[in-house]
Parts: structure tokens; C-alpha cells; sequence
């Protein structure tokens, strides 16, 4: 084991992928001579050479499409979106051609790749540099949605996004990439995380706390919170947001009976609601209470610093939900 | 379109509030933010703002009438829409539109009649547990109705469940006791006997009667929980204020003009009983099912009556952090919440949160008494009359001023030495006068 940050433990999963196999790649916007705007990529360059740490125009576009062709042609690639919040300019590549690719060819055709950056708050990064965009791509068949909490899971969970024979878009929270350390295996444990299966990252009795990305942090520190008051959370890190691992949620709230569902993208359609309204749909018998959401405001994240705390939800406002949850 | 008056949410712990009084009649004309009716909850009295400008069209809930937050209270028809009503085209008959045949053809009509939808039963004929509702209209969610069914729990012993949810709600850890229960008992306890429906009384000659609502009721509901829950007991102790008091004699006129606030005896309590408490956690704690939740902190709740002769209830207001603060700001803090809770305008949250109570009944010149607990604290403090009188000092007989400090506890969590370990530290702390230090 060694001790990392969940920076480095994602430099470490590419890093050891690109070792292993030959057919993966990075593209990315000054991934290479810079080594990456949060220095992800940082030294890639020098060992692996410029036919695989390719720097990019400006143009998610190209970069995305660029993986999408040479996907299909039996590469890995690994394009970088320098923020997550850009990857809106290469929407049609994502959501109309990687997405649909196997669909359109007949199952022929699968594109091993992955789309990775940086995304979420709490930073100052203003409009846009926070942005959680992961609901947009969550209604999207064909696409895999990673966004992990902790450096193990992320080292894991990109190994395994590498991998996975099908586009995958992997989130990091850019609030996580220095603030959270954490162990993670050697390299010869070869370790991966699979796709499509949460993690209960604290055991409790009486609420039932679905979360992921950022907001796990949040969650734990509510539930370290609130234990002093007898109320007990236990608290589930989704890891991967499509596909859902349902079984692990429904579990916990046939032994909970109530749940509260936090993301940190706006409320409106977030990832929360299909969550919630699945627990409604297959578990309703089970509930006690009502299902109840914590996320951000429907607004865009501001740059001031107190306005950014009023709009992305808060560990205050999780203590708040499930005291509500708690007394209902 | 009319819009709805709502109960509020007036705090996260309060589900109903009672009107006291409209302060608009029907058809009368009110502005948007202009105070219109009167509510009484369990922890404050307000004045309800209009939501929009217009005329009070009808008013749902009268004077006492008990409303749960969410509830419509009335209707305001706004100003701008009494004139679009006025002007509304006629309803559309049910039988307008594409679908419907002409009226001349409708007896005639090939056509099957579109088979009626079934109707519901009516409520009160559906019976038990298996409805949505029971029989005394308490609302089931859908766990407790699963768990209900599975286990064939008729209505009495649904009934006899003590629900702890909001506004008594049955939860599933509630039926899940009870099952837990039921299953040791060694023979199914009998039903109780039905209790005789309260008949009304009417007012003898040189009676009055008056509805059970709002704080007294809340005060009344509260104290009993407290008094069947707790295991009350009261230690009494009698402390030597002679500095105490003479320290306020030489500095309350200064004091007022340094600070602007009046110097009574109270801050000096809160200082004395929050240092102590910081070293007996325990008398600072809460039993909740089977944990003991202990604080590190003490938020300081201070009993203020209200009304000349206390007629008008009593409010417990809260310092929070009343263990950081100094004794000035405790003073400051003090008459500004008090002053609050006294013109009714203190805040639902100022009024949460306490991990210890102060009473001090030697305000209106009480010698001596048993304060009852705040539940779920687990100690109340009360400080009672300083009388000068005679002690013995030294084997000397001499006149001072006494204090009896009582201290109401929990013998479940607190043990009389402890209790009594406490106050004597209290004592000291008032004795030698540590305020300052």
C-alpha cells in the first residue's frame, strides 16, 4: 500500500494502464509539456513520448472525436477535458457518436475509451470552472458515468474505466484532488474497482444517505455530526452514477425505511431524482417517510464565495434533511 | 384566483398552531404584508402577514381552532382579479367540446355510455388497519401499513402504539417495539377499557371554561412526557451570597452606564451552573432510548414568565455557548432574549436547542421548591429568594444573606453525590465570588 492523494492516485491508475498496455493513450489540452492544468499528466510526456500524450487545439471536439475514431480502430483512449464544464462543446461527439457507435454498427464496434476532467465546486472556480455535469450524460444509453470519492476508488475505478470496452466519463472533483489522501494497492496487486458497484462507506440504522463525488465527504462529516444526537446515517458512495447499483441502495432502505439523496448538481433533474424515484417505484412498501433530496439550487455556481456556499449544498444542510428525516 | 392564507412552518418541531384571534373580517380589504390573523403555537405567538393584497374572501379556520402547518387558513381574492372574475367567460358545460354529441342526439345515442368510474369507498367504510387511514384518522406510511398487515395487529393494538413521529405519528421503529414487545410478554395485555367520551361541560354559575390551546397546552402535554419520563429528584443547597450581593449594590449603577445594561443576579447563576456543568457533563446530557448523549457545550435555557402574574405561560429562551461567554455578554444576552420572549417576539429557534435549564422562582419571592425537568435535559436549576437570616459562623451567630439553590434531576443518569457534588461547586463558585477571574 502506499499513501496518496486522490490526485495522484488517478496519475498513478493512468500511469500504470499505459504501462501495461501499449494500445492506451492520453489526449488532452496541455496535458503534455505542462503536464496538465492540475498536473495530472505531469512526466507523462517525457516517458511515454508525444505519439501518446498528444497535446490538443483547443477543441473538445476534436479531442473527442479523435478518441472516437481511434477507439473504434482498437486503441484505448484517454482524452482529458482540461474542466468537465467543457465538455459541452463536444456534446454531439459524446452523446450522438461514442454513445451510439456500438448500437449503430450492429454490435461490431465498441470504443474502449474514456473521458475524463476535472468538474464540481466549492473551489472559486465561478461558472465555469465547477459545474457537475453528470446528468446530462446519466440520460444517455450507452455511456458509463464514474464519479469516485476516495484515492482508491478513483485509482480503481479508472483502471477499470480503461479497461471497459465502452465509452466511460470519469468525474473528478477538483475540491478532492488535494484534500483527500488515502491508501491505495501496488501496482503488482493489479487492482481494480468494477463499474456499476456502490460502496457503503459508513454502516448505520436510521437513515439511509445515497450520495457520490464530493458529497460522500459531506455526508460522513454530517453523520460524524449527528451520531452525537442518536441519529445514525449510513451513508452509500454510488462510485459509478450509470449503472446504478440499485440492490445496494434497496438493501439499505429495507433496513432503513428512510432515505435522503445528495448530489451537488442542481436539484432539477439530477442524478437524485431517477435514484428517488426508483426507491418509489420498487420499494414503496418499504418507506416510512418521504424520500427527500439535498442538491444544489437550481443556479449556476457563483464566483463570490459566500453566494457559492448558498447556492452548492452544505453539511449543514444534510444535518438539517435528516434531522427532519429523523423526527418524521 | 383566490390565494390561500397557509399555516406556516414556525419551526422545524411544530406541526399546528391555534388561531387566536383574525385580525381581518371577511370581505374586509387587506395590503400584502399587513398582519391579518393571530397564531399561537406550542412555542410562540405571531402575527401572520397577508401574502397578497385583496379582499379576506373567506376565512376556514376560526378563533381556536387548531390548524396543522400547511393548512389553508383563508382566502384573499386579489384586488386585480375581482374584476377578471367579473368579466370570466361562463364555465364550459361537461358536455362542450369535440366528444360530446349535440344535445339532440343524446338520448338517442348508439353510442355505449363510457362506463363510470368506479367510485372510491367512502373513508369511514374503510375499516382498520388495512385503509389508508385507521379509524382515529392517523396516517400510516407505507412500511408501518406492510408491517401491520403482515403481522395481522388489529386496530385496538394499533391504537395502544405510542407513535414518537411528527405530531404522533406511528413509526416503523414504533410498531417494531411494539411487535418486539408482544413477542416476550407472557400473555396478550388486555385491551385497556374504552375510555368514556369526555362530555363537554357547561360552565356552572361563577365558572368559566376555557379551551385546552396552544402554549398551555404544549406546556401541559410537555410537562407530563417530563414527569412520566424522568425520575425526578431534588437536592437543596444553601449558599452565602454576601459578596454576590454586595458586589451588585457597589456596581449595578456603574455597570448600567459602562455597559448599558442592567446587573441582576441572574448572569452570575448561568456563569456559576455553565463552568459547572462543563465538570459534571452528566447533569448536561440527554437519555434517548438507550444512548446517553453528553455535551461538551452547555446552551442555557432561562424560564421567563409572561404576564404581570405570570398568567400568560412561561417561555424558555436559550443562550447558546453560555459556557463562552463572559459574564457581560451573558448579561446583555439575557435582557435582550428575555425582553423578546416578553413582547412575544422571539424567534422559533431561539427557543430550541437547551441542554440545561435555569428557573428563578426567587424572583416572586419563593423560599424554597422542586423545579421539574425540561425533558429531555436531564437538570433544571432553580434559584430562590435571598433572605437575610440568621447562620452560624464560627460558632458565632451572624446575619447573611442566603440563597437555597434546587436542583431537579434525573436519578436514571445522575446519582446523589454527583448531583450534590455539583452544587457545592456552584456554591463555591458563588461564594468566592470566581466571576472575574
Amino acid at each position: 500500500m502506499r499513501e496518496v492523494t486522490f490526485l495522484e492516485a488517478i496519475r498513478a491508475a493512468l500511469w500504470e494502464e499505459m504501462e501495461r498496455d501499449p494500445n492506451v493513450f492520453l489526449i488532452g489540452e496541455d496535458i503534455g509539456r505542462l503536464g496538465g492544468a492540475f498536473g495530472v499528466t505531469h512526466g507523462f510526456l517525457e516517458r511515454f513520448g508525444a505519439d501518446r500524450v498528444v497535446d490538443a487545439p483547443i477543441s473538445e471536439t476534436a479531442i473527442i472525436g479523435v478518441a472516437v475514431g481511434a477507439a473504434a480502430m482498437g486503441k484505448r483512449p484517454v482524452a482529458e477535458m482540461q474542466f468537465m464544464d467543457f465538455i459541452s462543446c463536444g456534446f454531439d461527439q459524446v452523446v450522438n457518436v461514442a454513445a451510439t457507435y456500438r448500437y449503430r454498427s450492429g454490435g461490431s464496434v465498441s470504443l474502449p475509451m474514456v473521458i475524463r476532467g476535472p468538474s464540481g465546486g466549492y473551489v472559486g472556480g465561478s461558472l465555469y470552472h465547477s459545474q457537475q455535469f453528470e446528468a446530462w450524460f446519466f440520460h444517455v444509453p450507452g455511456l458509463k458515468v464514474v464519479q469516485p470519492a476516495f484515492p482508491d476508488d478513483a485509482y480503481g475505478l479508472m483502471k477499470a474505466a480503461i479497461r471497459d470496452n465502452n465509452p466511460v466519463l470519469f468525474f473528478e472533483h477538483k475540491y478532492l484532488y488535494r484534500r483527500i489522501k488515502g491508501l491505495i494497492p501496488q501496482s503488482s496487486d493489479d487492482f481494480i474497482v468494477p463499474l456499476g458497484e456502490a460502496r457503503i462507506r459508513r454502516p448505520g440504522q436510521h437513515i439511509t444517505v445515497v450520495t457520490y463525488g464530493a458529497m460522500v465527504h459531506f455526508a460522513l462529516d454530517a453523520a460524524h455530526q449527528l451520531e452525537a444526537e442518536g441519529i445514525s446515517l449510513e451513508v452509500i458512495d454510488l462510485r459509478t452514477i450509470k449503472p446504478l447499483d440499485m440492490e445496494t441502495v434497496y438493501n439499505s432502505v429495507r433496513k432503513t425505511s428512510k432515505v435522503l439523496i445528495v448530489y451537488e448538481a442542481p436539484l432539477t433533474g439530477g442524478v437524485g431524482a431517477e435514484i428517488a424515484a426508483r426507491i418509489a417505484e420498487h420499494l414503496f412498501e418499504w418507506l416510512d417517510a418521504p424520500i427527500m433530496r439535498v442538491a444544489a439550487k437550481d443556479s449556476f455556481v457563483p464566483f463570490a464565495e459566500p453566494l457559492e456556499k448558498f447556492v452548492l449544498p452544505s453539511v449543514d444542510d444534510i444535518v438539517l434533511a435528516a434531522r427532519q428525516l429523523a423526527r418524521y | 384566483m383566490a390565494i390561500p392564507v397557509v399555516m406556516p412552518e414556525l419551526g422545524e418541531s411544530i406541526v399546528e398552531g391555534t388561531i387566536v384571534r383574525w385580525l381581518k373580517n371577511e370581505g374586509e380589504m387587506v395590503q400584502e404584508d399587513e398582519p391579518i390573523v393571530e397564531i399561537m403555537t406550542d412555542k410562540v405567538n405571531t402575527e401572520l402577514p397577508a401574502p397578497a393584497s385583496g379582499i379576506l374572501k373567506q376565512i376556514l379556520a376560526p378563533a381556536n381552532a387548531t390548524v396543522r402547518v400547511g393548512q389553508d387558513l383563508a382566502f384573499i381574492e386579489p384586488v386585480g382579479a375581482l374584476s377578471e372574475t367579473a368579466a370570466a367567460p361562463p364555465p364550459i358545460p361537461e358536455t362542450a367540446g369535440f366528444y360530446a354529441p349535440p344535445e339532440s342526439e343524446t338520448a338517442a345515442s348508439p353510442v355505449p355510455e363510457v362506463a363510470p368510474t368506479p367510485t372510491e369507498v367512502p373513508r369511514e367504510q374503510r375499516t382498520g388497519v388495512d385503509g389508508r387511514r385507521s379509524g382515529r384518522g392517523v396516517f400510516l406510511s407505507p412500511v408501518v401499513q406492510k408491517i401491520v398487515r403482515e403481522h395481522n395487529l388489529s386496530e385496538q393494538e394499533l391504537l395502544s402504539i405510542q407513535g414518537t413521529g411528527v405530531g404522533g405519528r406511528i413509526t416503523r421503529a414504533d410498531v417494531e417495539r411494539y411487535l418486539a414487545q408482544r413477542a416476550t410478554a407472557p400473555k396478550p395485555v388486555p385491551a385497556p377499557a374504552p375510555q368514556p367520551a369526555p362530555t363537554v361541560a357547561a360552565p356552572h354559575e361563577g365558572e368559566e371554561i376555557i379551551p385546552l390551546v396552544g402554549m398551555r397546552k404544549a406546556i401541559a402535554e410537555h410537562l407530563t412526557r417530563s414527569y412520566q419520563t424522568a425520575v425526578h429528584v431534588t437536592t437543596v443547597i444553601q449558599v452565602d451570597v454576601s459578596r454576590l450581593v454586595e458586589f451588585r449594590e457597589r456596581n449595578k449603577e456603574s455597570f448600567q452606564q459602562q455597559y448599558g445594561v442592567r446587573l441582576t443576579y441572574t448572569p452570575f447563576f448561568i456563569k456559576a451552573a455553565a463552568d459547572a456543568l462543563l465538570e459534571f457533563p452528566m447533569l448536561n446530557a440527554s437519555l434517548v432510548e438507550d444512548q446517553i448523549i453528553v455535551r461538551h457545550y452547555v446552551h442555557m435555557g432561562v424560564a421567563v414568565a409572561l404576564g404581570e402574574k405570570g398568567e400568560e405561560g412561561l417561555i424558555v429562551p436559550v443562550i447558546r455557548d453560555a459556557h463562552k461567554k463572559s459574564l457581560i455578554e451573558l448579561a446583555r444576552e439575557l435582557e435582550t432574549i428575555a425582553q423578546r420572549a416578553r413582547t412575544k417576539s422571539i424567534s422559533p429557534a431561539e427557543v430550541q436547542g437547551a441542554t440545561f435549564t435555569l428557573t428563578n422562582p426567587g424572583s416572586y419571592g419563593a423560599l424554597i421548591g422542586t423545579p421539574l425537568i425540561n425533558h429531555p435535559q436531564t437538570a433544571i436549576l432553580g434559584t430562590y429568594a435571598i433572605v437575610k437570616m440568621p447562620v452560624v459562623i464560627q460558632d458565632m451567630i451572624a446575619i447573611r444573606p442566603i440563597m437555597h439553590l434546587c436542583l431537579s434531576y434525573d436519578h436514571r443518569l445522575v446519582d446523589g453525590m454527583y448531583a450534590g457534588r455539583f452544587l457545592q461547586r456552584v456554591k463555591q463558585a458563588i461564594e468566592a465570588f470566581e466571576f472575574f477571574r
